[in-house]
């Protein structure tokens, strides 16, 4: 009897969505926004995500880099959120995902120009991704010397940069020896 | 890739789209739904538990629970597909009645989730039965399961839709002015922001702090900055904020300004 | 003298113990003959007070060319009687390690003395190919029934992690053994793996004569997903507390703890006092959902639709108080190795402490109005009983052991985080049946909400996460504890190269709880079953990372097919009688 009272008490406990939209709290982890003009490329995300839902790969003619979301897949840890550099992924409060009969529209893509390495002309990131890099660096207090130096080297693919410091390192022994 | 399931003939013949669109226009109103758990964690299986309770009742749009399948209109799968489940799931969806309509629900049922590539699971409902519904979410959260189960009816609107961005510009994003000139500054203070109250709050706390810094009339001068942050953490409503604020002042400005200045232990804010 | 050392000390007074390791203050792991094996866990156990609390099977063929196991004793004392318990600075963690030569994959079971190791030893051969000799019932348990015979998952050389091999059609699907009797008057009824009663997959055969069990016999681990050798293959760690976290839908968060403070501990990183205080109310949070669910259910099970409504009515406010701290209503995800990677802001502290009071209240009234319900606790007293011997044999955990009278808390045995400093009260009841099961839980959640309070206020300043320079050590290896809603939690990492463990054990609560169900079974009517298996609060997904079927009593002894039939028929000379 004193659960029918309560009842009573009570009374209609329901929330009124979908007729009202339902509030989320400030800090809610729904699905991850994604901002194109932000993304420079760095595939931080991709590494990063527990489950995979985002990968980032050269597409089949490698001129562009393709950042690819599968909302299915994502588990809103909000791991991609955490490292993104440039706030390009960030968690929204977007709950309403569900989707019928084309899996298709789970997905998000942003194509990036991609960057040719200097010396072996291999793709090896984006052309946004550099000219982050570099507007960075330019601020971070160094000469006009170093700063011509170092826009050299990253313009470079990590293998040749492997290349470039053994070679560096044995000319350096070389001397030496002399 | 294994071998597994191809939907008989019969069975596809008699699911067509036309098919089930004119099934799911029948069942408006009412419908019997089947729980299918192949392997899930369970923690979609207690969002759709708490999704049926008197806080979310979906039974407002004619939804009921049944224990067999072949009283069932909708079969809501939630799990990977666990190799031992595979088995079950297919005699629960031979059995259901034709059209059938199934709904994928959780990361896990809609695509594998984080088990996606493992050894003893198929990777998602969609890669043994087709799937008409894919409620994503990891577990999705009731209002979720309400709008996908909606979703499936028809009467609510699908939001999500594919998007490809192309032929963007490879400018540098904006990279705001560094208060010292130099953004290791800025960098420093990210970071222990981020140490102090983790990534979400951490950002925030970096706005609020380089906001307030950026309010000193003279950011080299260590008593008048002092001042400026003090007066402004106070004002913070939050005493978490007040708290780190002061602690990035401490740490990070005054490291910053011992490489140009002697810095005493009068120019630390009390905590 | 340091923790653990009196109970080594005794142990070598009988057995050659080749080598000491400590891992942390009160973890150190002995090295025994194989053959010493079962004699000195027997002693650890029965003779000094200890409990199975896992046991790992390592391929470290890479590291010294050997399999090893490791037997994790959690040394408490046996709380048979009061005086039984161990005082509080005595409590540690012994480990009894040995190695199996890769050429020769045997070792003497540990069953024959010690029935908790029964699920344990049968994994090692599902996972690792190690038979346990004298252990009965040679039937596959953990991989599915379509596996193939002689591909053992978790060997480091066995197969790729993304390796699925071939399901054989629908329509041939292997049968599972199950033992059937099938005398006059005795019915079969199975129940499973889709039911509406309990959310997860499970076959259970349930024996009976008229209305009354007489045993039963269950097919489990429909929910194996190769968590362990996915982490060890894809995961760093970063990832993998995300990973741990979806072990379990319901007590996932406890998971994600464990596993995170044991990879911790193998390498001796101290969590800030926040992170620790924070990870102590998230866990609580959890206790109180899951408390709510599993009180609702065993009132819905039997009928009371009205007080399971309520219940959960009062249960969507501690998910929104989780959704609140965290972010998310059910996966909390903010572990990480060092600390927590997000803050509670003073705001939402304040908004918790007012949803707590709600909580509090109503739980307070829905409880006391179900307690008002004669029919509802005549259908709970009485039934389910887990007897005493029986708990002490088997090691079950959480309130399944607290409802018969045993003091086993993970948080007041082996503190972790922040519970040496909170002051709270370890629920015991002594009827052995569901009631005190049930009772037991209510008690427990109004202690969580006093830890809740207590954290809250007491939340200690400074940094919620250390700075990230942590040096993995390959080879260290260390257990993490945490007492889930339903019951203790065990981990088990060692540390791997690049980032990645070597060797990952989950042990679920569960785990522990389901040998003992088959004696809870007994004698009590069908419409029952399922009420007992909820008062178990079992958690099918959590255990089912690897496998089982129970079929050992206590002395190990495999009921044949003949016997049971022959009992069925007749009821007379119970074939579980002389053991």
């Amino acid at each position: 009897m004193k659960l029918l009272d309560m009842t009573r008490k009570y009374g209609n406990a329901t929330y009124n969505y979908p007729f009202e939209p339902y509030v989320v709290p400030e800090g809610f982890r729904g699905k991850p926004a994604y901002d194109y003009e932000k993304c420079i490329g760095c595939a931080a995300c991709a590494v990063a995500c527990p489950s995979n839902a985002i990968n980032v790969k050269l597409n089949e003619e490698k001129t562009k880099l393709v950042w690819e979301f599968d909302c299915a897949r994502c588990i809103y840890c909000g791991r991609c959120d955490e490292v993104c550099p440039t706030n390009a992924v960030m968690l929204s409060d977007e709950f309403e995902t569900a989707v019928r009969f084309d899996r298709k529209n789970l997905l998000e893509r942003g194509c990036l120009e991609v960057e040719y390495c200097e010396k072996c002309n291999k793709p090896f990131t984006t052309k946004k991704l550099i000219a982050y890099d570099l507007e960075r660096l330019k601020r971070v207090g160094w000469d006009e010397a170093t700063l011509a130096d170092k826009t050299k080297y990253i313009h470079t693919c990590p293998e040749c940069k492997k290349d470039i410091t053994v070679e560096n390192s044995t000319q350096y022994f070389v001397r030496k020896r002399k | 890739m294994s071998k597994t399931y191809v939907v008989p003939e019969e069975i596809a013949a008699a699911n067509t789209l036309e098919a089930k669109l004119r099934h799911l226009k029948n069942i408006k109103g009412s419908f019997n739904v089947f729980r299918v758990d192949c392997g899930s964690c369970n923690g979609c299986e207690i969002e759709i538990f708490a999704a049926i309770t008197p806080m979310w009742d979906p039974e407002r749009f004619g939804f009921k629970l049944v224990a067999n399948p072949r009283h069932a209109d909708i079969l809501v799968c939630s799990g990977p597909v666990t190799r031992q489940m595979y088995y079950p799931l297919l005699r629960a969806y031979e059995a259901s009645p034709n059209p059938k309509v199934v709904v994928a629900i959780g990361a896990c049922g809609s695509s594998g989730g984080i088990f996606h590539d493992a050894y003893s699971v198929w990777g998602g409902i969609d890669k043994v039965i087709p799937v008409d519904v894919y409620i994503p979410g990891c577990p999705p959260h009731p209002a979720t399961i309400i709008h996908g189960l909606a979703t499936a009816l028809g009467i609510l609107d699908q939001k999500l839709e594919f998007k490809e961005h192309d032929n963007g510009s490879s400018e540098s994003p904006k990279i705001d002015k560094s208060v010292f000139g130099n953004l290791l500054f800025e960098r420093d203070v990210l970071a222990k922001s981020k140490q102090l109250m983790g990534y979400l709050y951490g950002r925030k706390l970096f706005d609020k702090y380089i906001k307030a810094i950026k309010e000193s009339s003279d950011i080299q001068d260590i008593a008048k900055t002092k001042k400026t942050i003090e007066r402004l953490s106070s004002e913070e409503k939050d005493p978490r904020y007040k708290e780190c604020m002061r602690t990035i002042h401490n740490s990070v400005y005054l490291a910053h300004m011992k490489q140009f200045k002697e810095i005493n232990i009068a120019d630390q804010i009390e905590l | 003298m340091k923790k653990g050392d009196n109970f080594i000390s005794k142990v070598k007074e009988k057995i050659t113990v080749h080598n000491i390791e400590r891992q942390t203050e009160d973890q150190v792991t002995i090295t025994v003959d194989r053959n010493d094996l079962p004699e000195a866990v027997r002693m650890l156990y029965y003779d000094m007070g200890g409990w199975l609390s896992s046991m790992i099977p390592n391929d470290e063929r890479q590291l010294n060319g050997n399999y090893a196991l490791y037997y994790v004793l959690s040394m408490e004392g046996g709380k048979m009687t009061i005086e039984d318990e161990l005082p509080q600075e005595q409590k540690c963690w012994i480990t009894v390690k040995t190695y199996i030569p890769a050429n020769d994959p045997t070792f003497p079971s540990v069953t024959c003395k010690v029935p908790a190791a029964v699920w344990y030893e049968r994994e090692a051969y599902d996972m690792f190919g190690l038979t346990a000799v004298g252990l009965p019932d040679p039937r596959r348990l953990v991989v599915s029934d379509d596996w193939p015979k002689d591909l053992f998952p978790l060997k480091k050389d066995a197969m790729d992690y993304r390796h699925r091999p071939d399901p054989v059609d629908h329509r041939d699907e292997p049968d599972y053994k199950f033992l059937e009797p099938n005398g006059s008057g005795v019915v079969d009824v199975p129940l499973g793996p889709l039911h509406i009663t309990s959310d997860e997959p499970g076959h259970f055969r349930l024996y009976c004569d008229g209305d009354t069990i007489i045993d039963a016999d269950f097919r489990l681990f429909y929910q194996h997903r190769g968590m362990e050798k996915l982490a060890e293959n894809r995961m760093n760690y970063d990832q993998m507390g995300y990973l741990a976290e979806r072990v379990c839908g319901i007590c996932g968060y406890a998971h994600a703890i464990g596993c995170i403070e044991a990879a911790e501990k193998a390498v001796g990183i101290e969590v800030p006092l926040r992170a620790q205080a924070m990870r102590v109310i998230c866990l609580e949070i959890e206790r109180l959902h899951s408390h709510l669910l599993n009180i609702g259910l065993a009132c819905e099970v039997t009928g009371n639709v009205n007080a399971f409504m309520h219940i959960f009515r009062i249960r969507e406010f501690t998910m929104e108080l989780a959704q609140l701290v965290t972010g998310g209503r059910k996966t909390y995800g903010n572990v990480v190795m060092g600390g927590l990677r997000r803050d509670m802001s003073g705001t939402e502290i304040k908004k918790s402490l007012e949803l707590l009071v709600t909580i509090e209240k109503q739980l307070i009234e829905v409880w006391d109005a179900v307690m008002d319900d004669k029919a509802q606790i005549n259908r709970w007293k009485g039934v389910g009983i887990l007897d005493r011997q029986v708990a002490r044999d088997f090691s079950p955990v959480g309130p399944n052991m607290r409802g018969s009278g045993f003091g086993r808390d993970s948080r007041h045995d082996h503190p972790y985080d922040f519970f040496n400093q909170l002051e709270f009260n370890i629920a015991v009841e002594h009827g052995c049946d569901v009631y005190s099961r049930e009772s037991v839980r209510y008690q427990e959640l109004l202690e969580s909400i006093s830890i809740i309070r207590q954290c809250f206020e007491m939340m200690p300043g400074g940094q919620t996460i250390i700075k990230p320079q942590t040096m993995i050590k390959p080879g260290a290896y260390a257990i993490g504890n945490d007492e889930a809603p339903r019951g203790e939690n065990i981990h088990w990492i060692m540390h791997g190269n690049a980032q990645k463990v070597y060797r990952w054990r989950c042990r679920a609560a569960t785990y522990n709880n389901w040998p003992s169900l088959r004696y809870q079974f007994r004698g009590n009517t069908i419409a029952d079953a399922a009420l007992i298996v909820c008062s178990l609060d079992p958690c099918y997904s959590c255990t089912e990372r690897v496998t089982i079927v129970d079929i050992n009593s206590k002395k190990s002894k495999v009921l044949t097919h003949k016997d049971l039939k022959r009992y069925s028929q007749t009821l007379k000379n119970h074939p579980l009688k002389n053991m």
